[in-house]
């Protein structure tokens, strides 16, 4: 069987006014995805962020051919998804993760020899690759045991190599790390870290936004099946518009004698700072500092002082606070505010 | 392909082996027949009616295990979440569904057929085929129709007739 060869010029990933609807009978019409535009080029992995329901899975199924697109095109290092199945298929590879998609009374080496067939790698590449691939994910130990007795972890990295057989030039990874503990994830996120050396593109989706940190260079919002945000992982970082979270607790002395709540400085106020009761046992103030500096901290403590502070806590701005930025922000039309 | 169809079979097969339901279709079924159509008159059969029993019973075994063989295999493969990756694969859902279903008559072919002769061993039942090649021949073809699934409701109705016509 001839495998199909990527053009070296086109994008990985292109997506052209991609739109997904999904219509049932006597309810009104869901549009999974609404005239998405997008270009990746190869080797490069792109975070894929986006609430629950914002169509992440819809565009990662028509990537893998799963889903026919409504209207619009997508199309893999050239390869149009919907007119040429078998060549995107040869070029693409998804994992879907999970305890589901694997043979749970065969051991992780025959899933492994099982899907190796289904994807058409030669008796001899599969013979050589199955351990190269068991050891690099730290399943060769394992590897004749059915994967019933897996740990989660263990499933999920079979998934991987699962996904690998085929030397995909463009891999889906739907949520690799979900349920693994932090070894197991830091594990995993070394295996993926890998792929681009070799022109692997990655197409990343995560709730788990360390992961996006750790692996991706360009993140990609979709809201409502709209892309709304196209950053590098910098840009992407600084979407909350502050680099770091000053949080000081205040004893509850610092209540007058009435008990009426204390109020912020004109400075403190000035500084963006926001005040919160803690459980009536005292006040916390909010400050979210535009530039993290020393300066801050000497104003900061210059505004403090004489009050009695129980806690200060400083912790820099995380991804999580620019996804929820990013969000809860208005959403903009389709193409409208994609940044990079 | 021909080494796609028996890696893909090979697997099936390990697959099926691990299902309980295979002692009904493929040990209690034949051997439940065998015992109703051939103890009770065992001693006033000839071998060559017991031959057309014998028949009778392999072909209605494997129809009835080939029908929950091919709804078992769709089943578990919506169950575990591989019938997308397993369709979607450079081979095609065709040459997959073939490889498994081969995987899944053979097994059930294997097992039946032990389960008979154990049978006809223990009971001595005598047998008589006056042409073992195209005896062979005749059943093959059978087990062949099998793994085509549109022909599977042939196959069902044939086992009918052959088992009523027996009986």
């Amino acid at each position: 069987m001839p495998v199909t060869q990527p053009s070296s010029s086109s994008p990985a990933i292109e997506l052209e006014s991609l739109t997904r609807t999904f219509r049932v009978p006597h309810r009104p019409a869901t549009v999974a995805l609404d005239g998405v535009d997008l270009e990746v080029p190869q080797g490069q992995i792109v975070g894929l962020l986006g609430e629950n329901g914002a169509g992440k899975t819809t565009l990662a199924k028509i990537l893998s051919t799963l889903l026919l697109p409504t209207s619009g095109t997508a199309r893999i290092l050239g390869h149009d998804v919907a007119a040429e199945t078998r060549a995107v298929r040869d070029l693409v590879t998804p994992v879907f993760g999970g305890d589901r998609g694997l043979y749970p009374m065969l051991s992780g080496r025959e899933n492994l020899r099982y899907f190796g067939a289904v994807h058409a790698v030669p008796h001899r590449e599969l013979r050589r690759r199955m351990p190269e691939l068991l050891e690099a994910a730290g399943l060769a130990e394992a590897a004749d045991r059915r994967v019933e007795t897996y740990s989660k972890g263990m499933r999920q990295r079979l998934h991987v190599c699962i996904g690998l057989l085929t030397r995909p030039r463009v891999l889906l990874l739907d949520e690799p790390t979900v349920g693994l503990d932090p070894a197991e994830s830091a594990r995993l996120r070394d295996v993926v870290a890998q792929f681009p050396a070799d022109g692997t593109t990655v197409l990343l989706t995560s709730h788990n936004l360390l992961d996006v940190e750790r692996l991706a260079e360009r993140v990609l919002v979709l809201q409502q099946g709209r892309l709304t945000h196209d950053l590098t992982l910098e840009q992407f970082r600084r979407l909350t518009g502050y680099e770091a979270v000053v949080t000081v607790t205040l004893g509850p002395s610092q209540h007058g004698a009435s008990g009426e709540e204390p109020e912020l400085t004109p400075a403190l106020a000035a500084m963006g700072a926001s005040l919160q009761a803690v459980d009536g046992e005292g006040t916390r103030i909010l400050l979210k500092v535009q530039r993290w500096s020393a300066e801050v901290l000497v104003r900061l403590a210059a505004e403090l002082s004489g009050r009695q502070i129980v806690d200060v806590q400083v912790r820099p701005a995380t991804l999580d606070d620019a996804f929820t930025h990013a969000v809860s922000s208005p959403l903009a039309p389709a193409g409208s505010e994609v940044e990079a | 392909m021909i080494r796609a169809l028996y890696e893909l079979a090979r697997s099936q097969v390990l697959v099926v082996a691990t299902r309980s339901v295979n002692l009904a279709t493929d040990v209690v079924t034949p051997l439940l027949l065998m015992s109703l159509l051939v103890l009770p008159r065992i001693e006033r059969l000839t071998p060559r009616e017991a031959t057309g029993v014998v028949t009778g019973v392999l072909l209605a075994s494997f129809w009835g295990a080939s029908l929950w063989s091919g709804a078992g295999i769709l089943r578990r493969e919506r169950w575990f979440g591989t019938l997308g990756p397993s369709f979607t694969g450079r081979h095609g859902a065709v040459t997959v569904l073939m490889g498994k279903t081969l995987g899944g008559v053979v097994y059930d072919v294997g097992v039946i057929g032990l389960s008979t002769v154990a049978f006809v061993m223990a009971a001595g039942v005598r047998l008589e085929v006056r042409a073992p090649a195209a005896f062979a021949l005749g059943l093959l073809g059978r087990v062949a129709k099998g793994l085509d699934p549109v022909e599977c409701g042939g196959e069902a109705l044939t086992g009918v007739v052959v088992a009523g016509g027996l009986v």
